[in-house]
Formats: C-alpha cells, sequence, structure tokens
C-alpha cells in the first residue's frame, strides 16, 4: 500500500537556503561613501548651529566705508557691494537653506508617503482621487505653479516650503503607491489578515515598513533638489527677502561683480555643490546598500 | 452535537481575465469533521489553491464567489459566514513559501505574537512569553534566543516552524495548509508533517491540506479529494481511495507515484495538461485525457455521486477502470 519513504522525489523541492547573514557592524555595512557624505552634511549642520560663534562678524552689519573689499586677515572672503562681512554671510546662510533643504524635502515624504499608501492599500476611489490629484500637479510647469504660491502667500520660507510640498509629494506617492501595492499582495501580508488584525495594524506594522525603503533612497536627491531650487529662485528674487543670507541670493547679489571680486558669487555656489556632493553620496550608498 | 466543522456546497470563483469571465472553480463541495484531516490533490493548474483561498476570503479583487461555504466554530451545526468573521476565529492558513511568508521587518517573537495581544488582548509581555510558548510547542529549541531573530537568520525549516507557531496563536480549529513542505527538502518535510501531526492530535483540531504530492496526503490525511479543473472528481477515504481508485483521473495520479506502481520501472505520466479555466472541454472535463473515454463522456454533465460510504466519484463509467491494458 502506501509507502511514502519511496514517494518523496515526485518533484524536485530546494532547501530555502538562509540568506547570509552580515553580522559585521553597521559602520562596516555601509558604502564608504555614505560616510564621507555623512561627515560632510553633520558639518554643515555643525556651522549652522554654531553660526554665531564662528562667524567673525554680523552678518547683516553693512559698513559703507569698506565696500567690496578683497579677501583679508580681517575679512576672510572680502565684503559685499554693502560692506558685510561675506564669510560670515555664508556661515549664517547655513542657518536658512539646511532646515529649508531638509524639510523642503521632508514635508513633501510624510504627505506623499501618507497618500500614496491609502492610495495603494485601500484603492478603489481612493486611490483614483488620490492619484489623479497627482496626474493633476504633475501636469502643471513646477517652476510656474511655485512662482504663483509665492505670489499668492508672499515671499519667505512658509511659502517656499508649502509650495514645496504641495509639488513634490506627487513623486513620494508614487513611490510608496507601487511598493504598497507589491507588499499588499505577499504572503505575510494574507497571513495577516488570516490572523485578523485590523487595516490599519497591517497597514502600519506590516506593509509600511516594508515598502518605505525606495522612499529613502529618493530623499537626498530630493534634498539636494529643494536646496538648488530655493537658491534658484533667492537668485530670482522669489526666495527668501533681503537682508537675510541666503546662498542663491548671494550669489545674485555677487554676479554684477564677477569680474573683478569673482569669489562673490562663486564661493556661495561651491558651498551649495559640496553640499549637494554631500548629501548625494549619502543616498548613493544607501541605494548600492538596498538593491544588491 | 453534530460533528461537522466545515460545509462547503457549490462552491465556485468567477475572475475577470481580459476582461471576458472564467470560472476555474466550479460545483466544490467538500466537508470536513472536527478533528479530521482532509487532503486536496491534483496537478498543478488544477486551483486547489484558489479554493483554500476562497474558503477564508483572500481572493483578488472582483472575483465573485459562489455556493454556500458554512463553517462551526463554536456552534453545534456550521453557519453561513463572511470570511472577516473567521480571520482570527476558528480558521488558520500555512502557505507554501517560508520564504515570503513572515514580515521580514518583525522579529519572529513579536510576529507570533501579534494575535495573542490583539485577539486574547495579553499585554506585550504575556503575548511575548505566549509567543515562546508557541515556539516551544512546534519544536523550535532555544526559544527564548530565537524570539529575538529576524526570518532571515532561520533556516527554511524553523521559518516553516515558526509560521505553524504563528498560525497556531489565534487558537484556531482549522487549519488550512497549501503545500506547506513543498519548498522544503525531504527529510525537514517529514518532520514538518509529523509535528502537524502532532499538533493535530494534541489539539484536537481540523486541517486542510492541499498538495500536489499524494505520498504526503497519504500520511497525514485521513480523507482525500481529488481535483481536476476545477473540480473535485473524487473523494473517499485515504486507505480505499488509494487501494481503489474510482476516477480515471484519481488512477492516473496513482499510477504516476513511485509507492502506488506495481514495480518501480512502470511509473506512467498523464498525458497532456489540464485545461485552462478559459476553454474547459465540453462534458467531462478530464475525457480529452482519458483513456477510458467513451462518446457519452463528452456530453456527460458534471455530478458527484455516492459509490458507497463516504465514497464519491463523478466519473459516469468507474465500472471500466482498472481494466485499462497496459
Amino acid at each position: 500500500m502506501i509507502d511514502p519513504e519511496h514517494a518523496y522525489d515526485l518533484e524536485p523541492t530546494a532547501e530555502a537556503d538562509r540568506g547570509p547573514v552580515d553580522e559585521r557592524p553597521l559602520w562596516q555595512r555601509l558604502p564608504k561613501k555614505v560616510w564621507v557624505g555623512v561627515g560632510i552634511v553633520i558639518a554643515y549642520v555643525l556651522i549652522a548651529l554654531l553660526a554665531p560663534v564662528l562667524a567673525p562678524h554680523d552678518p547683516l552689519a553693512i559698513n559703507p566705508a569698506n565696500q567690496l573689499a578683497s579677501p583679508s586677515g580681517e575679512h576672510l572672503l572680502g565684503t559685499d557691494q554693502l560692506g558685510r562681512d561675506v564669510f560670515s554671510r555664508l556661515i549664517h546662510a547655513a542657518r536658512v537653506d539646511l532646515p529649508i533643504g531638509f524639510l523642503g524635502a521632508a514635508f513633501p515624504m510624510i504627505a506623499g508617503t501618507i497618500l500614496g499608501a491609502l492610495a495603494g492599500f485601500f484603492g478603489r476611489w481612493t486611490d483614483t482621487v488620490i492619484m489623479r490629484t497627482a496626474d493633476v500637479v504633475q501636469a502643471f510647469p513646477a517652476y510656474i505653479l511655485v512662482i504663483v504660491l509665492v505670489f499668492a502667500m508672499g515671499q519667505g520660507a512658509r511659502s517656499i516650503l508649502v509650495a514645496f510640498t504641495v509639488l513634490a509629494w506627487v513623486v513620494y506617492a508614487r513611490i510608496v503607491r507601487g511598493e504598497v501595492l507589491r507588499v499588499r499582495g505577499l504572503d505575510y501580508v494574507y497571513a495577516a489578515r488570516v490572523a485578523g488584525l485590523g487595516r490599519l495594524r497591517i497597514l502600519r506594522v506590516h506593509v509600511m515598513p516594508n515598502a518605505i525603503s525606495q522612499t529613502l533612497i529618493y530623499l537626498p536627491n530630493d534634498i539636494v533638489f529643494a536646496t538648488l531650487a530655493l537658491a534658484s529662485f533667492s537668485f530670482l528674487g522669489l526666495g527668501i527677502p533681503p537682508p537675510t543670507p541666503e546662498w542663491g541670493a548671494m550669489i545674485a547679489e555677487g554676479q554684477p561683480f564677477i569680474r573683478t571680486n569673482w569669489w562673490l558669487a562663486t564661493v556661495p555656489g561651491l558651498v551649495i555643490v559640496v553640499f549637494g556632493l554631500g548629501v548625494s553620496l549619502i543616498g548613493e550608498g544607501l541605494e548600492e546598500r538596498l538593491h544588491r | 452535537m453534530s460533528n461537522r466543522i466545515l460545509e462547503v456546497s457549490d462552491l465556485s470563483v468567477t475572475l475577470q481575465r481580459a476582461g471576458k469571465p472564467i470560472t476555474p472553480v466550479e460545483g466544490v463541495s467538500l466537508t470536513v469533521d472536527r478533528g479530521e484531516a482532509l487532503g486536496i490533490a491534483g496537478e498543478s493548474g488544477c486551483d486547489k489553491t484558489l479554493t483554500l483561498k476562497s474558503i477564508i476570503g483572500l481572493l483578488p479583487p472582483g472575483a465573485v464567489v459562489g455556493g454556500d461555504l458554512r463553517f462551526a466554530l463554536d456552534r453545534d451545526e456550521p453557519v453561513a459566514y463572511e470570511p472577516a468573521e473567521v480571520h482570527g476565529h476558528g480558521i488558520s492558513m500555512i502557505s507554501q513559501e517560508p520564504m515570503t511568508a513572515l514580515n521580514p521587518t518583525m522579529r519572529v517573537g513579536d510576529l507570533i505574537a501579534e494575535g495573542p495581544m490583539v485577539h486574547a488582548g495579553l499585554d506585550r509581555s504575556a503575548a511575548r512569553e505566549r509567543a515562546v510558548e508557541l515556539m516551544r510547542m512546534v519544536g523550535i529549541p532555544t526559544p527564548e534566543r530565537r524570539a529575538r531573530m529576524w526570518p532571515h537568520q532561520l533556516s527554511g525549516g524553523l521559518r516553516q516552524r515558526v509560521m505553524i507557531a504563528t498560525a497556531l496563536s489565534t487558537e484556531p480549529k482549522l487549519i488550512l495548509c497549501d503545500e506547506p513542505t513543498t519548498a522544503l527538502d525531504v527529510s525537514i518535510q517529514d518532520q514538518i508533517l509529523g509535528l502537524l501531526q502532532d499538533i493535530r492530535t494534541r489539539l484536537d483540531m481540523s486541517i486542510i491540506f492541499v498538495s500536489h504530492d499524494l505520498a504526503v496526503l497519504g500520511e497525514l490525511c485521513d480523507r482525500i479529494a481529488i481535483m481536476y479543473a476545477g473540480q473535485v472528481v473524487e473523494a473517499g477515504p485515504v486507505d480505499e481511495l488509494f487501494a481503489d481508485p474510482r476516477h480515471p483521473y484519481a488512477e492516473a495520479l496513482m499510477h504516476s507515484v513511485p509507492s502506488f506502481a506495481e514495480t518501480s520501472e512502470e511509473l506512467e505520466g498523464i498525458e497532456g495538461r489540464p485545461p485552462d479555466p478559459g476553454s474547459f472541454p465540453e462534458g467531462c472535463r478530464f475525457a480529452p485525457r482519458c483513456d477510458y473515454a467513451r462518446d457519452d463522456c463528452r456530453i456527460a454533465s458534471f455530478e458527484l455521486v455516492s459509490i458507497g460510504p463516504g465514497r464519491e466519484t463523478a466519473c459516469i463509467h468507474p465500472e471500466l477502470i482498472g481494466g485499462r491494458q497496459r
């Protein structure tokens, strides 16, 4: 009769191998470039936090007697057309550019993640409403939308952040929605449903932790984008109103003197580039790690 | 008090495929008694899994379920239910792939503790203790230590045990098993089957076990239902059905398994493959592949008829079986 001992190999069975467990500490598991990037970003953050201590001069103090001075021991990067110390202004500008760069990426990420998760998880009309709204936002030319919003709400950091959030949530929503749709069909989500867990608990505990890694990879890109966009808008006179020091505005102010005092526009530009590089290195390193 | 725990009658599942409705599962009737293990066998593509998923309401959006599903949790008689009512209350499921069935972002102890926390109202530490208890029950060595591990740190066999512990954590009366040993290597397979058998007798649970592997079903189950092309074509107690199949498909399946063939050299495959749900043949769906098929087979309407105590077949010429020329 039945003799299971001799009847096992009906179909090839593969032992589900245990994935190699990386026992190295975190700092060794991430690529080196991540730590270079982290170092750069931490340096910028420290400079922003310690600006009042580090800056040799008041960044707003005007000195009509000492306009457009060349670099010297007193003024490391010289002075601008109003006689303000450029070095001090660069340092203080970090207190404007960094928070807007970080928040200008974080707000869209939060909004987009929540909306994308709802769209993907609940589907039906929730999905339709959210994703069609996303289509509408994306159909607008981005910069024009920012300009309109800034005109409507008045110049300043608040308007810029609102504008970025209204615009950039779309990307996060699309990423998260796609990931939620993928994760929603995995066995462990079915298992959670059969276990009778609530829908929101399943979304929070079983779906989201497995759906957000892509947004974390995209976040650094978006920080770079927000920082550059802020600088661009300030350059165009739509960002942070003067006299507050801001890197983009400093480039704009230094532009007329590019032949005689080239550092006025160039150094703030380099400062932005190095910050962007640091953030990008983190993003790239995380991507390498997660996509292996 | 009735001994019946699950009654499925005339179950059908209709899906939309490329704009056209298809009905991959049709006219399936099954019953499970308390403490009984029912096996569902059939080739890949006979929609055994779809049948299982419709019992517990895990069908894709747009699927339409017809027929009657009844389950007895604490009642005397099975009553009609909505899938959401039995989730976490009476029915659990164990799926095929131990790799994807565990949430990779949760420590296995916390995963098992979820059911007790949500349903039994235990606080976090009590639920963790319960999780360790369950892990010990399913034979996981050093459960206190392993409860703190991540799924990727466990081997396939241990993961399958964790999945079983999770399924048991809601104290079900019926466990649906969807080929839970297929992805495991044979020695582990045997252990997991032994574990399921042991749990079933200790906790007096019922099991529906879906597999293409007759030997596995024979080891674990009391009764077997053979599925072909979305229909149950034969059902009966394991021993009788194996000794004396009354449907040509059941017989053919057995001839394709080493331990059932008279001599080991005489393994026979079944020509062709199960038909696609979009183009089921008229009459008996197995007729095009059947050695015994007569003309009236191609117009016969489907009906599972009783041919003895507990035995049913859908074949209209069961008397021909066994007389096949070899």
